[in-house]
């Protein structure tokens, strides 16, 4: 770049906007590091995040109405056996304290209910700690 | 330094990073002891990933039995998969559940290989 006379204030300005772009350039990096930390982050904990939700959803609906949808594939397929199909509600008894009811819609909602917080406790053991091993 | 890029090539990248932080430590003959019998106890992706798979045509779970999850399995197994929706969790999370096996695995090998020798 060619310099003029007066070209003190263009010269700052043109450094101003260098170390600007630099500046500027560093955040994106650091945005990009922080999102690829923040990713990792959820896919390293889909798993806890999926059962907690569901047994905190199961914790919070009243099993004794009967839900609008259904998540089973089945029995949106139209078929009236499922051998899964009756599970959430089971889990939603044991969770509100009701054990006859809970074994009369699914026999396996107690098991299943402690299995889960089985392996919720085991997963939050780690949260925080396979994060860093980038997959990228 | 023993290098895990050699001695286990087969080896996932994050896993790789793991394993690495696990052999630095040890001396060669120790990181070979160590890189043989990892590979053969080691479960590999596409394993799980098939075994995944199968559950929506037939008997689900099999994959949380391979991983040494038996309450898992037997949930799944009696329950289609928890109605195909957690084999449908186990096949985009697979490779996390193959990971968390195999680093459970490198910790109990680097530990009989530092008992023994």
């Amino acid at each position: 770049m060619k310099g003029t006379k007066n070209s003190r204030e263009k010269q700052t300005d043109f450094k101003f906007q260098i170390t600007y772009c630099f500046s500027n350039r560093k955040a994106i990096v650091s945005i990009n590091k922080f999102d690829i930390r923040m990713k990792n982050f959820f896919y390293y904990n889909l798993e806890i995040g999926i059962w907690c939700s569901a047994l905190i959803y199961f914790s919070v609906i009243d099993p004794t109405v009967p839900q609008l949808f259904s998540l089973c594939p089945l029995h949106n397929l139209g078929f009236d056996f499922c051998p899964g199909c009756g599970l959430g509600r089971s889990i939603s008894y044991v969770l509100h304290g009701d054990i006859v009811a809970s074994l009369k819609c699914h026999p396996l909602g107690i098991p299943a209910a402690i299995i889960l917080g089985q392996r919720i406790y085991h997963l939050s053991k780690n949260i925080f700690r396979y994060q860093h091993y980038s997959s990228l | 330094m023993p290098n895990v890029m050699q001695l286990l090539p087969m080896l996932e990248p994050d896993e790789m990073t793991y394993v690495q932080g696990i052999i630095k430590d040890m001396n060669d003959s120790q990181a070979q002891q160590f890189a043989s019998v990892y590979a053969n106890r080691r479960k590999d992706t596409q394993t799980i990933l098939i075994a995944t798979v199968v559950g929506f045509f037939g008997v689900g779970g099999i994959q949380r039995f391979l991983i040494g999850e038996t309450g898992m399995g037997i949930l799944y197994l009696f329950t289609a998969g928890l109605c195909f929706i957690g084999t449908l969790i186990d096949l985009v999370n697979h490779k996390k559940l193959t990971f968390e096996y195999n680093i459970g695995i490198a910790h109990q090998v680097a530990r009989m290989i530092k008992t023994i020798s």
